[in-house]
């Protein structure tokens, strides 16, 4: 039986796709980072709305408002995100916003606790349903979470990476109730990165890319290797600038060493003059935890980095400025812009002290620099004491990018730097960066755009859970590769380990 | 960790304190622990009580209630300002005229707050002045008039062995707790409280829980400024002053957290009798009654640096001042 | 490149709030005079400034402490204390002025520091950790007196706090002089432009290398300097110690930033709009005397002031 057909033309995220999944079915959906997957999940579950498509539930149109009304009409979805409230109990939790009553009118907690009981059976939690959610492990949120969900009896049930904080014999436990809500004709949706664990539960699968949807089959019909070329296929367009030919990269300019803390295996990389280093891997696998480390945001227990050969001391990013580091970080809105100040501040903010005379900033010399970075970096605007909110994005992506250049950096840390920005301006700052390189400056690049990470990077050192999982370059440098590392090495991790 | 134990963790510390210093207090002077100084005690503990219930209920939405103060006058004075209370009808206005307003007076606090959106801490600030001025309106100097009989009711004593503030205490804090641990509104206070947005999506209609909340401080602030009137058998306009401030700092005692979504009325009695007991201990060891104003500010410092670093308080992704048991459960 | 250069209405847009209040003030000045004549008179302006003048050196450590996005409830017990030490250590006598403002700035400072460090240290909130300071304050201050305050100011510190220069209150005088500095210090100096960061966004402050802890430490120690130094001119004026004299002063100083448009969330506003703001309350003050409403009245009319101003200011806030 039909639960959902739906289709989005036009919408840039999700773009004209169609995508139904049967009661009784488990229905995966892969695909890259920025493929569109969340998203297509989200607009089902009523928190984005469709620019146009319908959604239809078991044959009828429906509009969904928000995630409440989806709810109602048995939508359930199992986040990465948990939404839990930790300093509640687990009952409580569950109970939220429909607690049973006694006649009283005060709260029965007989039945609260007997429903905890049952819900939890569901999820083979076995806790005393007074436990409170902080004191959790992630793994045992996480199935709670599932709990919460499921005990709202939803006929579509999404999961989207439910794994990522898991152990073996926990999946293996989800595993077993997903598999029996197959059995009890719910319909499934599960989002997963990890190839094994689809080939493991999928009856169908669809391939998601660019917002599309590329294939959807019967699970048998596909392999790892004919499963990750349709993930990764596509052309490269010309809009990145020529990289570095073989042994064009000069010594080395930057190295780091970090240790997190005692049980952890110190993660080193270098970087040579001249090249742009990429990090890879899929979201979330200490990527951007690695550089902020470096930049001094993070306490790790141990740093050693060396610029030029000279090593420097790092606590905090007050330090990694004076040596020159740079850090465009992930996001911009809390941590890059300073929206309701002006142009002019935010791109001033880094080097105050290159412009000041004892502590007075000179305007004459703050327009002319910050004048200067907005020209070179066709920034639009009509006056340099407009407000930072009233930019697009890119154009105050440019400001974040802007602020570390007039610092003159000798290694720059870029986080996703052209998130959320228009491809015109993705081209520039490509250009930039590659500039940049040429200049002598160290970039480190970490993106989750697999297109701008191949396009840009001279050589990817790829991460899966806070470590280095591979490293390739030059003509090593394809999505199958970059995929394989990411993805297969768990696998093999695991085989090492059996 | 299950709940009894992290209530456990929450409120322990601050009875024993309590108890610690009342049995100091008692060694020093005997004459402390007989029972004329301890229903004295009682009876002097009920409005701060009264001004903590309220507040708690406020700051536990994440919210505060800096009117709490200027409605316990208001209240005073009105309760005083009543036709003398001897006849039954009488007595019925002064028990529920003084509510009524706390209760509207909170219940605006409400809509400024909740349903215009304008900032908890600049309205309540702004209107408590305003309430301020109305009581001085009312009344410029402190006057009217409270029967002897509901005077010798409230400080007296139920089967002549009970005293009736002890009777307030627990009744009005087993009340507020009750209303916050077990029922609709109580709970979803918290869920508001620990995650506006979780609370949102699960059906709870935030900005009306969140204007009761006002009101219900405002009604709990009545009820100490009635008290008050009893107790003194006047009005005075200005005499909820102290307790605004006082408030905020015995529910951050008694574990209360700031932001919301954490604490109860549990702590309240403890922390109560600490504040009150500071001054009494200081008194009985000899030295300046002076040095309360120390001791209660490093109480409250001492409270809040050990609230502060259990929390965790920032849950940005490993920023440095995340507390480390948050940061293991954050990775 | 060159960007076209601000014109007129361009400065006047953007300074909105501080034209808004300019012209409350013009305005009560002449509803004043309307309704009693004189109250324009330089005299009673001269009257109305020095008063003034104390509130809005009160504000200058509650607008730095607010636009960090904190707020600082010591003021008052800081103002009493000053005043009290003031009179204490000076005791008629010129030559004990100096290191007795000294030391009294020192002590606030070390106030200030334990409030800072709470803050940004201690990641406790502002207004509990001033709350409990402020106690420690009063603590302190009724301890070294013995309960019985004492002394008296000397001629040059009255002359300060009292007396007149050219024709002008010296308050007033100094008043403007330290304006001055706070105002340069906000517009002009790296400091001041970080501390507009940290209260925009302290994440990305950070982010960006601003020594946010510091910054904001030596905010609470400023603030607490002020109060003090408030409480030493305020000697000068009223001669005499009295305990409780800066009671009012956390409530005003919070009204004349709240009033001159700093937004209690941080990182926008300055110190012209709470000085100006501090001029309307007093003025406010005087006007509901002269037309003799009670103090019940001229309450009720500060608080609606404020809630009308939080609703113009908030309002743009709140649309988004």
């Amino acid at each position: 039986m039909r639960q959902i057909v739906k289709h989005f033309p036009g919408t840039r995220a999700v773009d004209g796709v169609d995508f139904n999944c049967r009661s009784g079915e488990i229905h995966c959906l892969v695909g890259e980072n920025g493929a569109g997957k969340s998203t297509l999940m989200k607009l089902l579950a009523g928190i984005y709305q469709p620019n146009s498509g319908t959604i239809e539930l078991e044959g009828v149109p429906v509009v969904l408002k928000n995630y409440s009304e989806a709810r109602k009409r048995g939508i359930g979805v199992v986040y990465q995100e948990l939404s839990l409230l930790p300093e509640c109990t687990i009952a409580e939790n569950f109970t939220m916003g429909v607690w049973p009553r006694t006649k009283g009118g005060m709260i029965d907690w007989m039945t609260v606790n007997a429903q905890a009981r049952k819900i939890m059976a569901m999820v083979n939690l076995d806790l005393d349903p007074s436990e409170l959610i902080k004191g959790l492990p992630v793994a045992v949120r996480q199935m709670v979470e599932i709990g919460k969900v499921l005990s709202q009896d939803p006929k579509l049930i999404i999961f989207d990476e439910p794994t990522a904080s898991l152990s073996k014999d926990e999946v293996r436990l989800l595993f077993g109730i997903i598999r029996d809500l197959k059995a009890r004709g719910k319909a499934i949706i599960y989002i997963s990165h990890r190839l094994e664990e689809v080939f493991e539960l999928a009856d169908r699968v669809t391939v998601m890319k660019d917002g599309k949807r590329v294939a959807t089959e019967q699970v048998g019909a596909f392999t790892e290797d004919t499963l990750i070329s349709k993930m990764v296929g596509r052309e490269l367009k010309d809009i990145f600038p020529p990289k570095l030919s073989k042994g064009q990269a000069g010594a080395v300019k930057f190295s780091a060493t970090v240790k997190y803390d005692q049980n952890h295996e110190p993660i080193s990389f270098e970087i040579r003059e001249g090249e742009i280093l990429g990090f890879g891997g899929l979201q979330g696998q200490g990527q951007i935890r690695l550089l902020e480390s470096i930049f001094g945001l993070r306490r790790v227990k141990e740093l050693s980095v060396t610029i030029d050969g000279k090593p420097c001391q790092i606590r905090n990013p007050w330090d990694a400025i004076r040596k020159s580091i740079a850090l465009i970080p992930e996001n911009r809105a809390d941590e890059g812009v300073f929206l309701t100040m002006s142009v002019a501040d935010n791109l001033s903010v880094a080097t105050l002290p290159q412009r000041a005379r004892h502590g007075f900033i000179r305007k004459k010399l703050e327009q002319h620099a910050v004048g200067t970075m907005v020209e070179e970096l066709s920034v639009k605007v009509s006056s340099l004491y407009q407000p930072a909110n009233s930019l697009s994005g890119g154009n105050m992506q440019k400001l974040v990018l802007g602020k570390w250049l007039i610092a003159n950096p000798t290694v720059v840390f870029l986080l996703e730097p052209t998130k959320g920005v228009d491809v015109g301006t993705k081209q520039h700052i490509y250009t930039l960066i590659r500039s940049l390189a040429q200049k002598g400056v160290a970039c480190l690049l970490y993106t989750s755009d697999m297109l701008e990470l191949i396009g840009m990077s001279d050589r990817i050192i790829v991460m899966n859970n806070h470590a280095i999982s591979g490293e390739l370059s030059g003509s090593g440098i394809t999505e199958e590769n970059i995929m394989r590392a990411a993805v297969r090495t768990r696998m093999a991790q695991e085989a090492r380990n059996a | 960790m299950l709940e009894k134990q992290r209530n456990a963790f929450m409120y322990l510390p601050v009875y024993v304190a309590a108890i610690a210093i009342y049995l100091l207090a008692g060694i020093l002077q005997p004459r402390f622990l007989t029972w004329n100084n301890n229903v004295n005690l009682f009876t002097r503990i009920v409005p701060l009580l009264f001004a903590g219930i309220a507040q708690t209920f406020v700051l536990l939405t994440g919210g505060i209630d800096l009117s709490v103060g200027s409605i316990i006058g208001l209240t005073n004075v009105i309760a005083a300002s009543l036709p003398f209370p001897d006849t039954g009808m009488n007595l019925l206005l002064w028990a529920t005229v003084p509510l009524l307003v706390g209760a509207a007076i909170g219940l605006s606090n409400g809509v400024i707050i909740s349903r215009w959106g304008f900032p908890p801490f600049i309205v309540t600030f702004a209107t408590s002045t305003i309430w301020t001025g109305v009581a001085l309106f009312i009344m410029d100097v402190p006057g009217g008039e409270i029967s002897i009989s509901i005077y010798r009711t409230i400080t007296g004593k139920l089967f002549g062995v009970i005293p009736v503030p002890l009777l307030i205490i627990i009744g009005f804090v087993a009340f507020a707790h009750m209303i916050l641990r077990h029922t609709v509104f109580g709970r979803s206070i918290y869920a508001i409280g620990g995650n506006k947005q979780v609370a949102k999506e699960s059906g709870i209609n935030v900005s009306r829980i969140e204007m009761f909340s006002y009101m219900s401080s405002g009604m709990f602030a009545a009820l100490g400024g009635m008290y008050l009137s009893a107790i003194m058998i006047s009005g005075d306009p200005l005499v909820g002053d102290p307790y605004v401030m006082n408030s905020i700092a015995i529910a951050v005692i008694g574990g209360v957290a700031l932001i919301g979504g954490r604490g109860g009325v549990q702590g309240l009695i403890g922390a109560a009798y600490i504040f009150y007991l500071i001054d009494n201990l200081l008194n009985l060891l000899g030295v300046s009654t002076f040095y309360q104003y120390v001791a209660k500010g490093l109480v409250i410092i001492l409270a809040l640096t050990l609230t502060s670093r259990e929390q965790g308080f920032s849950m940005k992704r490993g920023l440095l001042s995340v507390g480390r048991k948050a940061k293991a459960n954050l990775q | 490149m060159q960007l076209p250069k601000p014109t007129l209405t361009d400065i006047l847009k953007q300074q909105k709030v501080l034209i808004l209040l300019f012209c409350v003030v013009i305005a009560m000045l002449m509803i004043g005079e309307l309704l009693a004549p004189g109250f324009s008179s330089f005299q009673h302006i001269q009257t109305i400034l020095r008063t003034a003048s104390f509130v809005g050196l009160a504000a200058i450590g509650q607008t730095l402490v607010i636009l960090t996005g904190g707020i600082d409830l010591t003021i008052a017990s800081l103002i009493t204390l000053g005043q009290i030490f003031g009179c204490l250590f000076v005791n008629t006598s010129d030559a004990n002025l100096w290191w007795a403002i000294l030391l009294i700035l020192l002590i606030g400072g070390v106030f200030g520091l334990i409030s800072g460090l709470g803050v940004s240290y201690l990641k406790i909130s502002p207004l509990v950790m001033t709350l409990a300071v402020s106690s420690l304050v009063n603590g302190v201050t009724l301890i070294s007196i013995e309960g019985a305050p004492r002394g008296r100011a000397s001629p040059l510190l009255e002359r300060m706090g009292a007396g007149s220069v050219a024709g002008m209150p010296s308050m007033v005088w100094i008043w403007l002089l330290l304006s001055a500095i706070v105002i340069l210090f906000l517009r002009k100096t790296i400091v001041g432009r970080q501390i507009y960061h940290i209260g925009t966004n302290s994440t990305a402050s950070r982010y960006s290398g601003i020594r946010t802890a510091q910054i904001r430490t030596m905010v609470y120690v400023l603030s607490a300097m002020c109060s003090v130094f408030t409480g030493i001119l305020l000697a000068g004026n009223t001669a005499r110690p009295f305990l409780g004299i800066g009671k009012e002063y956390t409530m005003w100083s919070i009204t004349a930033v709240v009033i001159g448009g700093t937004s209690m969330a941080g990182g926008s506003g300055g110190y012209l709009g709470s000085a100006l703001g501090a001029i309307i309350i007093i003025m406010l003050e005087g006007l509901l005397t002269v037309i003799n409403i009670p103090e019940a009245g001229r309450k009720i009319a500060n608080g609606l002031i404020i809630l009308i101003m939080i609703m113009i200011y908030y309002r743009q806030n709140r649309k988004r």
